[in-house]
């Protein structure tokens, strides 16, 4: 049934949706005015897992505060930690060593399957009632979670991109066990694909339903797959390019329309399942760069102290562009850091695009859009 | 289009008196820095002119400045104390897809008092939630967005939080905003059962 075929019985209501809700992927709070099943107007109230990150970055060091960076996104820290690291060391000019930027791209691009497969596909699939998928996806986040530990200890929040560098080198058998890893995953992926994206049900409760032309996507601030999924093709690993990826071939995929319209839900799950198997593609290529060259951190002086000035530096991390604009001022710690995640966009134009949605396309918007509430809040 | 071509059509556009390039040295970005009455114009001219087409704002971010002293030696030997005020700067960062460039733009606010810069909101809708935040955290005043409320913090909270001279109070509603530090509450829990002890030996 579609919205316009829903009779407005002329009464509204309040309904409150969190903040403990299955749907809202943290702590998040909805206040939604209804008339019926249908949503005229969404106010996110966010703020429930504020941290104050950004504050905490003026209070320590650059390299004290790495650790704090796993807690803007939790689902992919090595993306936040490489966001973090590049800022400082494009405004101190630290030259990174080659198998560092290799290895940070091989970190990223895992971090991105993973974080893609619990929150961008496998919550998705959850949170429209099919267990099943999402059990799947965790099987194989799983894999990863130990690849990673093998390689820092840590399974969630990482904390293992340096400034000037990373932490340790590769171990021993890491590469073995990814690859191994890679050749199980693509059939894995693309049987994933078939049990949730080819599923009636799935497609039906997805498409058409939260469309973005890709002017709104721009107006909004969505970045990321949810602005590529709009039809606009733009990936910072490949317009403003950083790290090697200048070096490494891959494609960039944009929404299609597939199910009928360009950027509606089922196109934000189809461009997150298609630059996974891209992701694999990177890494595929990325080992076979790894240089002899075993230096993997920058020699920095004790103290860090970069000049007094102002930068942006975003990476594309999965939820989209993670940019610090960092203001400094000579002493060994920011002056004012100031993080933009891909989350924080997408929830605040989910108020615009929710209008006129049923209740339970809301929590398929939410989904969709890939919000995870720490992100959102810092 | 490079941020310093970008910047140089603007300046072009408003005047060397209302947009200014800074680059400190040794950072690798330039900064315009815009006057607050020609904000908004010049976000509608970035937006809008097909050239630069900067659609895509990609953050707000404010900070605080404390006045401040600089003593520097002049050659014969004299301290010079130098008194610099202080003051708030609001930094924009905008770009476009299309051209695959980005600008950031700075409104310097001379007073911490009350400060005031006009909002973008009704230019460029993702700058709603910018606003709001800056608002909430710093006490940044956006001159004409509609709906200027806290964001992350509750409604009721009293000062701004990013502030460099921001002093928390000790509790709201009821409910502390700090706590005794372990190690202590650990030593005072130590001493009493000491104390107890020392208690029951007594009796026996």
């Amino acid at each position: 049934m579609s919205v316009a075929s829903v009779s407005s019985s002329g009464e509204e209501m309040l309904l409150n949706m969190g903040p403990q809700h299955p749907s809202t992927h943290g702590v998040l709070r909805f206040i939604l005015r209804t008339d019926g099943e249908v949503i005229s107007a969404v106010e996110p109230d966010i703020g429930f897992l504020h941290r104050s990150i950004e504050k905490i970055a003026e209070i320590v060091t650059f390299e004290q505060f790495m650790p704090y960076t796993d807690r803007v996104d939790y689902l992919a820290a090595m993306n936040a930690n490489h966001a973090w690291a590049r800022a400082v060391e494009e405004i101190a000019h630290i030259e990174v060593p080659r198998r560092a930027q290799v290895i940070r791209v091989i970190t990223d691009e895992l971090n991105r399957i993973i974080s893609h497969l619990l929150g961008g596909v496998g919550a998705l699939a959850m949170d429209l009632g099919a267990v099943t998928p999402f059990l799947h996806a965790i099987r194989e986040r799983e894999t990863v979670n130990d690849i990673i530990e093998s390689l820092c200890g840590a399974r969630l929040t990482y904390n293992y991109v340096r400034i000037g560098g990373v932490w340790y080198d590769l171990p021993r058998n890491f590469a073995d066990r990814t690859l191994e890893f890679l050749d199980h995953f693509e059939p894995a992926l693309d049987e994933f694909d078939r049990l949730a994206g080819q599923n009636k049900i799935f497609k039906e409760r997805l498409a058409g339903v939260g469309v973005v032309s890709a002017k709104d996507a721009i107006a909004h601030g969505l970045v990321g797959p949810n602005l590529r999924a709009s039809g606009v093709k733009y990936d910072l690993r490949r317009n403003m390019p950083y790290s090697i990826y200048p070096e490494l071939e891959f494609d960039i995929p944009v929404g299609q329309g597939i199910l009928g319209t360009v950027g509606d839900c089922y196109d934000r799950y189809w461009v997150r399942i298609q630059e996974m198997r891209e992701s694999v593609k990177i890494l595929r290529q990325a080992f076979k760069m790894l240089p002899d060259d075993k230096t993997i951190k920058a020699k920095l002086p004790s103290v860090l102290k970069p000049p007094a000035g102002e930068i942006y530096v975003a990476v594309e991390a999965p939820r989209g562009e993670m940019g610090w604009y960092l203001v400094t001022n000579g002493g060994p710690k920011a002056h004012r850091g100031r993080v933009r995640t891909g989350s924080y966009a997408a929830m605040s134009a989910i108020r615009f695009i929710s209008r006129g949605l049923m209740i339970a396309d809301l929590v398929a918007c939410i989904a969709a859009f890939d919000t995870i509430a720490p992100e959102v809040d810092r | 289009m490079t941020s310093d071509e970008i910047i140089a059509r603007l300046t072009q556009k408003f005047g060397a008196e209302k947009i200014q390039r800074v680059k400190p040295e040794g950072v690798p970005q330039p900064v315009a820095i815009v006057a607050a009455d020609t904000l908004r114009a010049a976000v509608k001219y970035l937006q809008e002119d097909p050239e630069l087409d900067c659609g895509y704002l990609a953050t707000i971010c404010a900070s605080d400045f404390l006045p401040e002293e600089k003593k520097t030696k002049s050659a014969d030997g004299q301290e010079k104390i130098e008194k610099i005020p202080g003051r708030m700067e609001v930094a924009y960062h905008f770009g476009s897809y299309a051209k695959n460039h980005r600008v950031n733009l700075k409104v310097v606010i001379p007073s911490r008092e009350n400060p005031t810069v006009p909002s973008i909101y009704s230019l460029n809708p993702a700058a709603d939630w910018f606003e709001r935040e800056q608002f909430d955290l710093l006490g940044i005043q956006f001159d004409g967005h509609p709906d200027l409320r806290r964001l992350l913090m509750p409604e009721d909270w009293q000062g701004y939080p990013m502030r460099k001279d921001y002093q928390q109070a000790p509790e709201w509603r009821g409910i502390p905003t700090s706590r005794e530090n372990s190690h202590d509450l650990f030593l005072k829990r130590l001493a009493a059962e000491e104390a107890e002890e020392a208690a029951e030996e007594k009796l026996s």
